[in-house]
């Protein structure tokens, strides 16, 4: 089987509809960020956090009205799977046995005879939260300046690097923006926590794959075909590289999905970042990585001509 | 020369191979000797495990340790105070300046997050910047002198703080060992923090308890009745015409919450549980503090001494500042019963110089209370009947028997250095942790399947052989895990998943590049040396990113989130491997006859 033999498409060109297609992407996930803010996760805002399993099917709206007036705020409820298992999160200064013994207490009278286990429990202290946080947003500072140096010295030309580094950016915000706007609809936690930075980080590694592979090609490319001009030649790389960039793609798609599908309750939103992370990074690797490194080289070229 | 290359190659492979499975080995004993186990009864299998104590302890060391999100468990971290610390080491030289000089640190550590002795020493050089901190800290026995300079203290406490961490980590070790908890970790968290792992403990309440219990004993004498009597008669007059501030929510007047009728002479009053909070904020004003004398503190009861209508009642009890005796002194402690009320209590004996000041202190006080204070706590003040010379004493007012277990494990452990804060705590159930090894399994298997089909059909016996090279990858990661004794997570198993996606990205490299030779018209042979070498460099730079990327994970992560970056790692080493040595030894093989072929789809 082949796909893509010899293909010839102009991505070049179609970057107009891809700078469109992306600039809207990003613009409404800036403004679901801005205006809805970023939906923290137990890791990085602190409090306290259980999931319970109970024995017949409950009602997240009747839990979340009857616990309030005891644990003194809105718990932030949602089902974790099947309809017998909730997550349940609360900011509260109370000791987390306390407020397990009083959560249980209240299920015991709401759902007699209907019996409840707790699953999982977490207690993250708002000055460790906070440190998480800070441990995250330097991660991935850290790996996007990494990135940036590292493609810098491997293909002599500060564009590759700033190109490279926006498809990247490109891929993680309009990720935060769609989990963002998940946060209230989406039926799994989607909150952002430490395991979605591993995601991240992860989507940043692909996205990176491609795009160094297409690099790659480019940097052979320039050696064979001297009198090429760079976006004919940008463009013969991607069109070398596309099948392999499918294939990939593909088979990658396809892990990220099984573990989507099978990979249990507690890895759903960080799987679901991978299925939105595989999809954007190729995506960007095809219409946005390149096509900028095209327009900041003709920048260049033109600056220096000055 | 060809045939050497591949000779060595083939040499790396076995190599390799017969790592992993010596790694791999014990986990695989393991396997069956806990299915042996399950299929005998309790007796047989009591009987068979202490028989073979030391050979099981030595396979499951050996065997690949699943994280607790895996097996079930909890996982506490812990912080040592240091602010307390640093303020306690200055010990009798605390005076209020130093102790204001504190709380600004900490604050200031609290919004910088840098290092809390550092933010100590800046704000007290701050303040005066010809003060000497050695004014606090002087110490013959440190060789700390007034002429010590503001750095060498600086170096001196945080040397102190190491201490204090190594210590609070022995004594945690040894109460969970006490505890009885197999393979617990403990490790250390930056400079003030402790990772606290325990497998399989769900009863997290007792835990809790046991891991920040300071166990600060402390036996101290009561101040004279009369001293008790004019101390209350002040509060009450200062109260009586209090004027409280009408915009404040929060409760002034100390009368409204706090009787001062106590059951007995010593005891200075009582108050309702939920109340004691209230009181304490009240007494800790500078006009009510003034009322107190300087050698009396005002310590609350450890249990409560009566009920009004279903809510407990706390009685505060007036004791001396000064500490007696504290608990260093205690050689042996166990759980008895009160031979008269049958209630238990902690039993205990004091080292010589301990029981010597012991029948010094009793001889002196005959007739009079001794209370005996646990965490700040008054457990009981019995009245001393004749001098003690054994060196022995005793903690009654235990709630049970457990209680008391527990007290004795944590005395005898030893008092820890500062106290402890738990900042982060989680627990997951042993079932939720069977359903994620279920479905961490499942994707393996599902997503090793969907990947190997496609590849067969794409690429026909190229795909085969990027599948078989696939499989091993595989083995080699958990050969990896297993010889670096790293611990399989769930983030982990979505590692191993994600890597099968991945892994076979070098092939497709490769073989892409294979079938773009032979478009060009290059012979089976060359088509294959071509493909290799050229696509090398790609591979290379692709896997280096991901792998920078990975080592940022791991030194940023904690917890799981580490195993995932490990998986990672490992993943990009063995794909490697098994991408370009091993599919390149099999290709060779298939090619080795001029006239053989084989297809890349």
């Amino acid at each position: 089987m082949r796909w893509f033999e010899s293909p010839n498409f102009d991505f070049i060109k179609a970057h107009n509809i891809a700078y469109f297609f992306s600039g809207t992407l990003i613009v409404i996930s800036l403004v679901a960020i801005f205006t809805m803010g970023l939906n923290y996760g137990i890791d990085f805002r602190g409090g306290q956090e259980f999931v319970f399993e109970f024995q017949e099917p409950i009602d997240v709206v009747e839990i979340r009205s009857e616990l309030t007036e005891p644990l003194g705020s809105v718990p932030e409820i949602k089902l974790f799977g099947s309809n017998r298992e909730i997550l349940l999160r609360i900011d509260t200064e109370d000791d987390i046995t306390t407020t397990r013994e009083l959560i249980l207490a209240n299920f015991a009278t709401l759902y007699p005879g209907n019996e409840v286990s707790v699953q999982k429990t977490d207690l993250v202290g708002p000055r460790f939260a906070e440190d998480l946080r800070r441990g995250a947003m330097y991660s991935i500072i850290f790996a996007l300046a990494v990135v940036f140096i590292y493609i810098f010295i491997r293909f002599k030309g500060w564009y590759f690097s700033a190109g490279a580094i926006a498809a990247l950016a490109h891929d993680v915000l309009i990720v935060l923006g769609i989990f963002t706007i998940m946060a209230e609809i989406a039926p799994f936690d989607v909150s952002i926590d430490q395991a979605l930075i591993a995601a991240f980080l992860t989507i940043v590694g692909y996205s990176l794959n491609d795009t160094v592979v297409v690099f790659d090609r480019i940097r052979e490319n320039s050696i064979i075909y001297k009198t090429m001009n760079f976006t004919d030649m940008i463009n013969k790389s991607l069109n070398d590289t596309l099948s392999r960039t499918v294939v990939t793609s593909v088979t990658t798609l396809f892990v990220v999905t099984v573990l989507f599908i099978f990979g249990g309750e507690v890895l759903k939103g960080f799987a679901f970042a991978l299925v939105l992370g595989v999809i954007l990074g190729t995506y960007s690797s095809l219409f946005v990585a390149s096509a900028l490194v095209v327009e900041l080289q003709k920048r260049a070229i033109k600056a220096k001509a000055k | 020369m060809k045939k050497q290359n591949n000779g060595f190659k083939l040499g790396m492979i076995a190599l390799f191979l017969g790592l992993t499975l010596y790694y791999l080995f014990p986990t695989l004993q393991w396997n069956l000797e806990q299915r042996h186990m399950e299929s005998l009864t309790e007796t047989e299998r009591i009987q068979y495990e202490s028989e073979n104590a030391s050979k099981l302890q030595r396979i499951r060391e050996g065997a690949l340790s699943l994280g607790l999100d895996l097996q079930g468990g909890m996982y506490v971290t812990l912080e040592v105070g240091t602010p307390q610390l640093v303020l306690e080491l200055s010990g009798d030289f605390a005076d209020d300046y130093l102790e204001d000089v504190i709380r600004v640190a900490r604050e200031n550590y609290l919004e910088s997050r840098t290092d809390f002795i550092d933010e100590f020493v800046a704000e007290f050089e701050r303040r005066d910047s010809d003060a000497m901190l050695s004014r606090y800290y002087r110490s013959d026995s440190q060789n700390i002198t007034r002429t010590s300079s503001n750095s060498e203290i600086s170096a001196y406490l945080k040397n102190q703080r190491t201490n204090a961490v190594e210590r609070a980590m022995e004594i945690i070790r040894s109460r969970i060992d006490r505890f009885g908890v197999t393979e617990p970790g403990i490790l250390q968290q930056g400079n003030s923090r402790i990772v606290v792992e325990l497998p399989g403990v769900d009863d997290e309440e007792r835990v809790r308890d046991l891991l920040r219990g300071t166990a600060r004993l402390e036996f101290r004498l009561t101040p004279e009745t009369d001293e008790i009597n004019s101390a209350k008669q002040a509060i009450a007059d200062y109260f009586s015409d209090f004027e409280a501030d009408e915009e404040s929510d929060e409760v002034q007047n100390l009368l409204e919450i706090f009787d001062l009728r106590g059951s007995n002479q010593y005891s200075f009053g009582y108050a309702a549980g939920r109340d004691t909070a209230a009181v304490n904020r009240i007494l800790r004003t500078e006009d009510v503090q003034r009322l107190i004398p300087r050698n009396m503190s005002l310590l609350w009861g450890a249990t409560s001494f009566a009920q009004d209508g279903g809510i407990p009642l706390y009685e505060m009890i007036a004791v001396r500042s000064q500490i007696e005796l504290t608990g260093d002194v205690i050689s042996e402690a166990r759980v008895a019963f009160d031979p008269t009320t049958n209630r238990p209590e902690v039993s205990m004996t004091m080292d010589s110089d301990g029981a010597r000041r012991w029948s010094r202190i009793t001889g002196a006080n005959i007739g009079r209370p001794v209370a005996i204070v646990l965490d700040g706590y008054v457990y009981s003040y019995p009245t001393v009947r004749s001098q003690i010379n054994n060196g022995r004493s005793s903690i009654s007012g235990i709630g049970g028997v457990q209680e008391a277990e527990d007290l004795v494990n944590i005395l005898l452990s030893g008092a820890l250095p500062a106290p402890l804060e738990i900042i982060e705590e989680r627990t997951v159930g042993a079932s939720l942790g069977e359903a994620s090894i279920r479905a961490g399994l499942y994707s393996i298997i599902f997503g090793l399947s969907v990947v190997a089909i496609f590849m067969i059909v794409y690429y026909r016996t190229g795909g085969g052989i990027a599948d078989l090279a696939l499989l091993l990858n595989i083995i080699f990661i958990l050969g990896i895990l297993a010889g670096f004794q790293a611990t399989l997570t769930l983030p982990g198993i979505a590692g191993i998943v994600l890597t099968i996606g991945m892994a076979v990205d070098a092939n497709v490299l490769i073989f892409d590049r294979i079938r773009e030779e032979m478009r060009g018209g290059k012979t089976l042979r060359a088509a294959i040396d071509n493909g290799y070498a050229n696509a090398m460099s790609a591979i290379i730079d692709a896997n280096v990113t991901t792998f920078f990327v990975a080592v940022i994970l791991y030194s940023f992560g904690v917890g799981p989130i580490k195993g995932f970056a490990v998986t990672l790692m490992a993943g990009i080493v063995a794909s490697l491997f098994s991408a370009i040595v091993i599919t390149r030894v099999i290709v060779d093989y298939l090619t080795r006859e001029k006239t053989s072929t084989v297809s890349f789809g």
